[in-house]
């Protein structure tokens, strides 16, 4: 279990990790306002799984490549729902390394620029899992925009109002999970290492090992 | 907010405010707004077409939280418009209930229109038409529930032949259902469930397996729409709680989310399979405040927001016309008979008892369907010719208590038939000859009525104090007997009316019985049970009639009130309240209201029977009981003598309960100073009549040509000497051999009401006034 606190300085994460284990945390699992449980990739052994749920099969990959596998699986699938849709319509929210993926992917700057004004996104692929953002993300999008839910929701609630925010203007809303298979991913940015209850420096993820 | 409706906002707020200072309430400034407001669009838009206004009628949902028909206004059908005479209208249960309770995620229109889908007759066509042509019958989609409608061409629709308004007024749910089918993209033979069994959910059910998708279930939260989802093409229905293993098993590829309750995307994800379509069809009544986020990303679901509202993005962005795709693929599926929603058109409502169906439909959530069948309105009253130079009719809406009573027939062209009274003596017959035993203080009163009835006779007076039978003989033209016995005696008496103290009604009733005379009691029919009893069974050993002076009966507003009742204008009466205050001055108690006769019977509890409730509450217990047609069960009170020396109550409280379990109050007193004043009404469900103090009654049923859902006057109403009608119609009965219209029953009514009452207050107790009744016969008083 690896878990977010508020320490002098930021944020910090800590964790229950067996000797030999490392975990990965993606930039924008972490929420700063609400410390707590944060979901984390596990690398114990030459195996990987996710730290509240199933293993992840990895294909030649091991340690950090195996995890940027994991993170990219999810971008990849997440992109591939936005693919269709003009680069300059579609906006990536968060900040960490799986958004990152996605804009890359579709060619998506950040933050979004939309030349005309009254031009809304049509596509939104929201890889925050925050509550707040993606309420954010159903207002901006145009009528009968897609919605991609890539994101984390580390077990926070979501309260949503599905006719103002989803009936009435059209959306459509997908689901994109965590992926159980993976491919190998090449030059990707490798995560921030960190020591657990130390600040945390700006990065797109995270390396944390066991204490000591 | 755009600076528009920033500035619209502000001058309607302003409006509202302004005539709040004027005196009007809240509510009636927000009515007159509102009348205000359809005044000018609606000859805005009559400019724009140059073509004048039509009148009609439309349900509207008022400021009060109340449904009512009032007035329209529309502009006759310009460039590209069609006028429609419309015969029925489509309620859409789901929306219009949250509309009606004000829900979440329900916007009315500025005028309180509400309904969105009908069928009707085109009655005019604007230049630039080409399709609908006068005379066609075509389904209307967005058309509110009104008798006739201007809208776009575009809107308008031919019904195919074979196929009736009834079907065709459904349009608008076929085409809102049909784009929800089509965005879910189902292909032939995909399996797909539907969540809800309303009309939007089964009309999507049966248009997808005409496309020849397959429904693998319906899901509903009870069984009462269960045979209507099977008739739709599904040999499943399972509900939402009990059935939540088998729920999970569906594993579908599509959900079409028909219920609009915010909890149901949780059931939706719980039947869909991996990467599953869930088409969001139902209007969300409030927030999913548990989105099961985690769900619909570990199936890689998506969720498929399909408001009607989008066909009109569709149009704007690709130029397809969704709305008419949709509309003439559902009209075809009623001419092929490949969809059929026979059982989806639901009851027929009456437009002009709007309120009482939305009341109902607020608490009924297995309806599946009703209509509004405009053919109910008389036909000139659903469109007629409008007038631009009109002025707003600050009455045309609303119902306020505050605001005056319309006069009868208002909102129609002619005096309301309803409301005519007649002549009283228009169907009297026959020659009853009174001897009157007893020449007091009623007595008079009682002669003139007698006098003035055309069928009745003032014989012959008896009085022991010979002055006062003198006097009223000399005064009515009849002739003075010196005993009860010489009355009695006389051939040329065919009836003895009782105008003595209560306590000698039931001697000289038996004595006048045996002498083979009817008999009429002054009310009360007697001073106890044991009395009238008495005179009962001795006027039945006798084979004469024996009737209760209650004149109040024939009061027009009590008249009006009985024909009102009868005629459903209240529903089944469910409380009704009696308030009699006055001021007995002390010479009272020793002559009563003349003053002719000494006496001080009056203030004995034996030889009256009581005080104010006997004396004076009796008519209005007997009213009570004749103009709401159910009999008092039991009752409990309180009953007070302000001066210690007196026998009889002169403040009486009580609450009675009637036989359908309606309750009543009953408060009275002959010790309010300088007051004369009565309270007497009566309410049900479906209407309220004030009888007294000012005679006015709202009823929410349609009647006649009585106008539903507003407070209305009974009219001008006529002078009727009341005893002369009671008497007059008392002679017919017994000429005719009719039974007569107050009985000996009645009177026994009363009078147990009255000793249960009094029996109550003694006793602190409730109290049954058959159980006083059975106590002294073993018989069960009517």
């Amino acid at each position: 279990m690896i878990r977010a606190e508020s320490v002098p300085g930021g944020v910090a994460l800590v964790g229950d990790l067996p000797l030999g284990a490392v975990g990965y945390v993606d930039a924008d699992w972490i929420d700063a306002d609400a410390p707590g449980a944060v979901p984390a990739l596990v690398a114990s052994g030459g195996a990987l799984c996710w730290s509240d749920g199933p293993d992840v099969t990895s294909t030649q990959a091991e340690g950090d490549a195996a995890a940027a596998a994991a993170i990219s699986a999810v971008a990849k699938e997440a992109a591939a729902l936005a693919a269709g849709a003009p680069a300059d319509r579609v906006e990536v929210t968060g900040v960490g390394f799986a958004a990152e993926h996605v804009r890359r992917l579709l060619g998506v700057t950040e933050p979004p620029h939309y030349p005309d004004h009254e031009q809304r996104p049509t596509v939104i692929v929201e890889m925050t899992g925050a509550a707040s953002v993606i309420k954010e993300a159903t207002r901006r999008l145009d009528d009968m925009g897609t919605l991609v839910l890539a994101g984390e929701s580390s077990g926070r609630s979501l309260s949503l109002n599905l006719y103002r925010d989803v009936h009435s203007r059209g959306l459509r809303v997908v689901g994109v999970g965590r992926a159980d298979v993976l491919e190998a991913v090449e030059g990707f940015e490798p995560p921030a290492a960190v020591t657990p209850g130390k600040p945390l420096p700006p990065a797109r993820w995270y390396r944390i090992s066991a204490a000591g | 907010m755009s600076v528009t409706s920033l500035l619209k906002s502000r001058v309607q707020t302003h409006a509202v405010a302004g005539l709040v200072k004027l005196g009007y309430t809240y509510r009636t400034a927000r009515e007159l707004q509102r009348e205000g407001i359809g005044w000018a669009y609606a000859r805005y838009s009559a400019a724009g077409s140059h073509r004048g206004l039509l009148r009609g009628w439309a349900v509207s949902l008022t400021s009060g939280g109340l449904a009512e028909l009032t007035p329209v206004e529309v502009p006759r059908a310009g460039r590209g418009k069609v006028t429609v005479r419309l015969e029925v209208t489509a309620v859409s249960p789901g929306t219009e209930r949250a509309l009606y309770l004000g829900l979440p995620n329900t916007a009315l229109s500025p005028l309180g229109h509400i309904g969105y889908s009908g069928a009707g007759v085109v009655i005019e066509v604007g230049a630039g038409v080409t399709g609908p042509r006068v005379g066609d019958a075509v389904a209307v989609a967005g058309s509110t529930h009104a008798s006739v409608v201007t809208v776009d061409a575009s809107a308008v629709f031919q019904i195919p032949d074979g196929v009736g308004f009834k079907p065709a007024a459904l349009v608008m749910l076929g085409i809102i259902s049909g784009q929800g089918v089509t965005r879910a993209g189902l292909a032939p033979g995909e399996r797909f469930a539907v969540l809800g069994a309303g009309p939007i959910g089964v009309l999507a059910q049966r248009l997808a397996v005409a496309d020849g998708a397959q429904c693998a279930a319906v899901v509903a939260t009870s069984r009462h729409k269960e045979a209507i989802a099977l008739a739709g093409g599904t040999d499943r229905f399972l509900l939402t709680g009990s059935d939540a293993e088998e729920i999970a098993t569906l594993d579908v590829p599509v959900v079409i989310e028909a219920t609009g309750s915010p909890q149901a995307v949780q059931v939706a994800l719980l039947a869909a399979g991996v990467r599953a379509r869930v088409v969001l069809l139902g209007s969300s009544r409030g927030v999913s405040s548990d989105f099961p986020l985690e769900e619909l990303r570990a199936k890689r679901a998506q969720l498929i927001g399909a408001h009607v509202n989008t066909v009109m993005t569709e149009l704007a962005r690709t130029g397809e016309d969704v709305r008419r795709r949709e509309a003439l693929r559902f009209l075809d599926g009623l001419r092929s008979g490949r969809v059929s929603v026979d059982d989806l058109v639901g009851e027929a409502i009456d437009p002009r008892e709007a309120e009482l169906f939305y009341r109902r439909l607020a608490s009924d959530r297995d309806m599946v369907g009703a209509h509004y069948d405009w053919t109910r309105l008389p036909d000139q009253e659903r469109r007629s010719r409008g007038h631009l130079l009109r002025i707003p009719d600050v009455r045309a809406r609303g119902v306020d208590a505050d605001r005056a009573a319309l006069p009868p027939g208002a909102g129609h062209r002619r005096r309301s038939r309803f409301l005519d009274l007649g002549d009283p003596f228009e169907r009297a017959t026959g020659q009853l000859r009174i001897g009157l035993l007893g020449c007091g203080d009623i007595a008079g009163a009682n002669a003139a009525g007698v006098i003035e009835a055309p069928n009745t006779t003032l014989v012959a007076c008896y009085d022991p104090a010979s002055h006062l039978a003198e006097d009223l003989a000399g005064r009515f033209g009849a002739e003075v007997e010196p005993t009860v016995e010489a009355l009695l005696d006389r051939d040329d008496v065919d009836a003895a009316f009782l105008c003595v103290p209560h306590h000698l009604h039931a001697p000289m009733a038996i004595q006048a019985a045996e002498a083979g005379k009817h008999v009429i009691a002054e009310k009360p029919l007697a001073n106890n049970i044991t009395g009238a009893l008495a005179m009962i069974a001795a006027a039945e050993r006798a084979g004469v009639v024996l009737s209760v002076c209650f004149p109040h009966r024939y009061a027009p507003s009590s008249v009006l009130t009985r024909r009102l009742v009868q005629a459903g204008a209240i529903g089944d009466m469910s409380g009704a309240l009696i308030k009699h205050f006055l001021d007995k001055p002390a010479s009272y108690w020793v002559g009563g209201a003349s003053g002719r006769s000494v006496s001080t019977w009056r203030s004995s509890r034996e030889l009256a029977g009581g005080g104010v409730l006997i004396m004076n509450l009796s008519h209005y217990l007997d009213l009570l009981r004749h103009m709401g047609g159910v009999e008092i069960e039991s009752v409990t009170g309180l009953a007070a003598a302000s001066d210690p020396g007196s026998e009889v109550e002169d403040t009486v409280s009580l609450s009675v309960r009637f036989a359908n379990g309606a309750v009543g109050s009953v408060v009275g007193s002959s010790d309010v100073r300088a007051t004369t004043t009565t309270e007497l009404r009566l309410w049900g469900r479906d209407g309220h009549i004030g009888v007294e103090p000012e005679p006015r009654f709202i009823t929410l049923r349609a009647l006649e040509d009585l106008r539903t859902g507003r407070w209305q006057t009974f009219g001008k109403l006529p002078r009727v000497n009341l005893r002369a009608v009671f008497f007059s119609r008392l002679a017919t009965a017994i000429t005719e051999g009719r039974p007569v219209d107050v009985t000996a029953g009645d009177g026994l009514a009363v009078q147990a009401l009255i000793e249960a009452a009094y029996t109550a207050a003694d006793q602190e107790a409730t109290v049954r006034p058959s159980d006083l009744v059975q106590a002294q016969t073993g018989l069960v008083a009517r």
